[in-house]
């Protein structure tokens, strides 16, 4: 066990920077998510980390010692991969127990702590009534257990896991993030997980990895994410309610504070009023709204509103996702419980922004100006 | 623009395997109707039936009041979309719009007309020039959305149009969907696997397992009062809490035990239900949202552990341990125990109880529910 760094590693593919500078620690013991869509470089970096991929620059330290010549399998990295790969003629027990009886290893272990470590691993996965089978004999949310049982029964320097969980069941899934986490807090194992869904990286990171085109968005803890995004784009991607970004034009006028959006001039809300001041934003910028945080009017009371077409409306049982159309801008309202609407698509509605929290975003950097609870 | 019929109707492949049995479901000119189920469930064995790709094996499917068992797919005036677009991929995008026009011999003027409206409603102007390869998913997804209103069928169906896509698309995939069918009213059958997507668009949803219809309703009837354990387990997100344990009278109480743990009922309609199932088997089913959580004792509140924590940025999902059995909690945005704390947990009266043989929902329109 041992903290993972990496300091200015790029990895190039040809033309394409698969991975720019990218410089991280994870803490011993500290289980970080690399966070970002396809193609955004993690399984590149994970790659890296294992030793299957060269770096064309930069270094990646275990502890104090650099990687660079070392091999994968002096590493003592594992790894879970999306792929799975399990030895198709071992049983599902065998699998699992195939890195306790490496030979040569150090650590032997006798056949009865073998049993009890794979039966105790398989429990928590909920796989034990499967030692006896093959792989083939599985289906696909069974083998990626196998192969997460293999990756946790060692005690590994660094556990790299891409996607593991991503093919179960809502139920099961959030077993295996509670366990998952469990396992991990309890052994102390530096662990390194990837994944394209913010849900996954909420749930189980200390710090998150936002990854854009091979990049480092932002490295913060899930809460500071979400409070504290550091640009647009940490804000839009992903998750169940992505925050709407309006650009708009601030203006003065008689000493009143205005935003124009849209060919909209809306007074500004207090709390944007106070943004102005003590950050004096360029007059382009960016206004960053959680859809939970927009009330929908049916007629013009509000102050401060913006005036809106309704497009549609979806239920969800315990919520409902409204959209609305401004010009050419849609904006996403999440609204508690059923709501009873009597407004029709195509039907104009007013959104009060006076008790919303809000974010600014410089539009040139789109880089984080101030957010809501600064 | 037409109603949808199926009286009795059977899906069965190989003389044995039962892929639709039995079922029977209207609808209603102008309704959006979802489909929904595991895969497996015989949701797009329905659908293909209905569009005349598969034989029915026993029933009758109506499209307005004409049975159409017998006519061939494009005599059915309906219009459908799948998941892999199925665009032609040597036409433009114009071309591949025109294409059922083309067919079925239109007038070009005509033609011409109608491609422009197609294509206006779901916001292709600008590259019906294009060919497919140069398109994302997205729109390709909207060039065989376009092909499909062209021709003002009576009806749509859709077969799982967007659910290979990512997320952000997905999520504005169904806001334009669901404002397609507000604009158009057209009678629309969409199958899906994904309950959030049934949840969002449909107007009813008809929830199916094994062949069989589990239960047909609004997407609130669905999620509020699900009619057996399989409806309750699959509508939802995170998913209901189904602990399974019995009922029992104590201290001039009626209470449900699992695993040591026990929650008294104190809704009295509840109550009155519930007690002619003392001592018996019941499964108590609750959504993690209706389960408060306090850092301090509360009355009827019992003390756990915090086994596990999901910040989900909007709310946060506490998990503890019962027996074996996960227990999910929705807090709020700003609750951020330790693991390892003590929580009280305070059952709202927002539960359901479910028999254990039969797995029916034993509050099912009783109208004891709470919200």
């Amino acid at each position: 066990m041992a903290e993972v760094k990496l300091e200015n590693v790029t990895k190039r593919y040809g033309d394409l920077e698969a991975v720019s500078k990218m410089t991280w620690t994870a803490n011993q013991g500290e289980f970080i998510v690399l966070f970002g869509p396809s193609g955004a470089g993690k399984t590149t970096t994970m790659e890296m980390i294992a030793g299957l991929e060269s770096l064309d620059e930069g270094e990646i330290f275990f502890g104090e010692k650099a990687m660079g010549e070392v091999d994968t399998a002096d590493r003592n990295v594992a790894m879970a991969f999306e792929n799975y790969a399990l030895y198709p003629h071992m049983s599902v027990f065998d699998n699992i127990a195939f890195p306790m009886k490496i030979p040569g290893r150090s650590d032997n272990y006798s056949k009865q702590e073998v049993k009890k470590r794979v039966e105790e691993i398989a429990t928590v996965l909920q796989i034990e009534m499967l030692l006896d089978r093959k792989p083939q004999q599985l289906s696909g949310g069974q083998r990626q257990r196998v192969a997460l049982g293999r990756c946790l029964i060692r005690e590994p320097v660094v556990c790299l896991l891409d996607e593991p969980i991503a093919h179960l069941d809502a139920k099961l899934r959030h077993r295996m993030y509670a366990e998952l986490k469990r396992i991990q807090r309890e052994r102390g194992t530096t662990t390194i997980y990837a994944t394209p869904a913010q849900t996954e990286a909420m749930a189980m990171a200390d710090r998150v990895v936002v990854l854009f085109d091979g990049k480092v968005q932002q490295f913060a803890s899930p809460r500071e994410l979400y409070e504290r995004p550091g640009s647009v784009a940490v804000a839009k991607f992903g998750g169940e309610q992505p925050m709407n970004i309006l650009p708009i034009k601030l203006s003065e006028d008689k000493g009143k504070q205005y935003f124009i959006f849209e060919n909209q001039r809306v007074l500004a809300p207090k709390n944007l009023q106070t943004m102005i001041e003590t950050n004096k934003p360029a007059a382009n910028s960016l206004l960053g709204i959680r859809p939970a945080d927009i009330t929908i009017e049916l007629e013009n009371t509000c102050e401060h509103g913006v005036t809106a077409i309704l497009y549609a409306v979806e239920q969800l049982g315990s919520s409902a996702r409204v959209t609305v159309q401004v010009g050419d801008h849609f904006i996403e309202i999440a609204s508690k419980g059923h709501v009873a609407f009597e407004a029709k698509v195509g039907d104009m509605l007013w959104l009060s922004l006076d008790e919303s929290p809000l974010y600014l975003f410089d539009a040139e950097t789109t880089q984080l100006v101030s957010a809501a609870n600064d | 623009m037409a109603s949808i019929t199926l009286n009795n109707v059977w899906k069965i492949y190989n003389k044995s395997i039962i892929a639709v049995k039995d079922v029977s479901l209207i609808c209603e000119d102008g309704e959006f109707l979802a489909l929904l189920g595991p895969s497996g469930c015989g949701k797009t064995s329905s659908l293909r039936m209905i569009a005349g790709l598969e034989d029915i094996s026993a029933g009758e499917i109506k499209i307005g009041d004409t049975v159409v068992n017998h006519l061939r797919p494009k005599e059915r005036d309906i219009a459908m979309v799948f998941e892999t677009y199925g665009l032609y991929p040597h036409l433009s995008v114009y071309d591949n719009i025109a294409f059922p026009l083309r067919v079925r011999n239109f007038e070009d003027d005509d033609i011409k007309e109608r491609v422009s409206r197609a294509a206006g409603v779901v916001d292709l102007e600008g590259i019906l020039d294009q060919y497919p390869s140069a398109l994302g998913d997205g729109q390709k997804q909207r060039v065989s959305i376009a092909r499909a209103i062209v021709r003002d069928p009576a009806v749509f169906l859709f077969d799982e149009p967007i659910s290979h896509l990512d997320e952000t698309l997905r999520r504005r995939m169904r806001a334009e969907i669901k404002h397609l069918q507000a604009t158009l009213g057209t009678t629309m059958v969409y199958v899906t696997h994904d309950q959030i997507e049934a949840m969002a668009m449909a107007d009813r949803i008809a929830i199916m397992d094994y062949g069989v219809i589990q239960q047909i309703g609004s997407p609130t009837d669905l999620y509020s009062d699900p009619a057996n354990l399989f409806v309750a387990g699959f509508i939802g997100e995170p998913p209901m809490n189904l602990l399974p344990g019995f009922v029992e009278n104590q201290n001039g109480k009626l209470w449900f035990k699992s695993n040591g743990f026990g929650v008294p009922l104190k809704n009295s309609k509840q109550v009155q239900v519930l007690q002619a199932r003392a001592n018996s088997g019941v499964t108590l089913g609750i959504r993690p949202r209706h389960i408060d959580s306090h850092f301090d004792e509360v009355p009827d509140s019992t003390g756990m552990e915090l086994y596990g924590l999901e910040p989900h940025g909007e709310y946060n999902l506490l998990t503890f341990k019962v027996g074996d059995e996960l227990l999910l909690v929705q807090s709020g945005a700003g609750f951020y125990p330790e693991i390892g704390q003590t929580i009280y947990l305070q059952f709202t009266d927002n539960i359901h109880f479910f028999d254990n043989e039969t797995q029916e929902s034993i509050f099912h329109k009783q109208g004891v529910h709470n919200g």
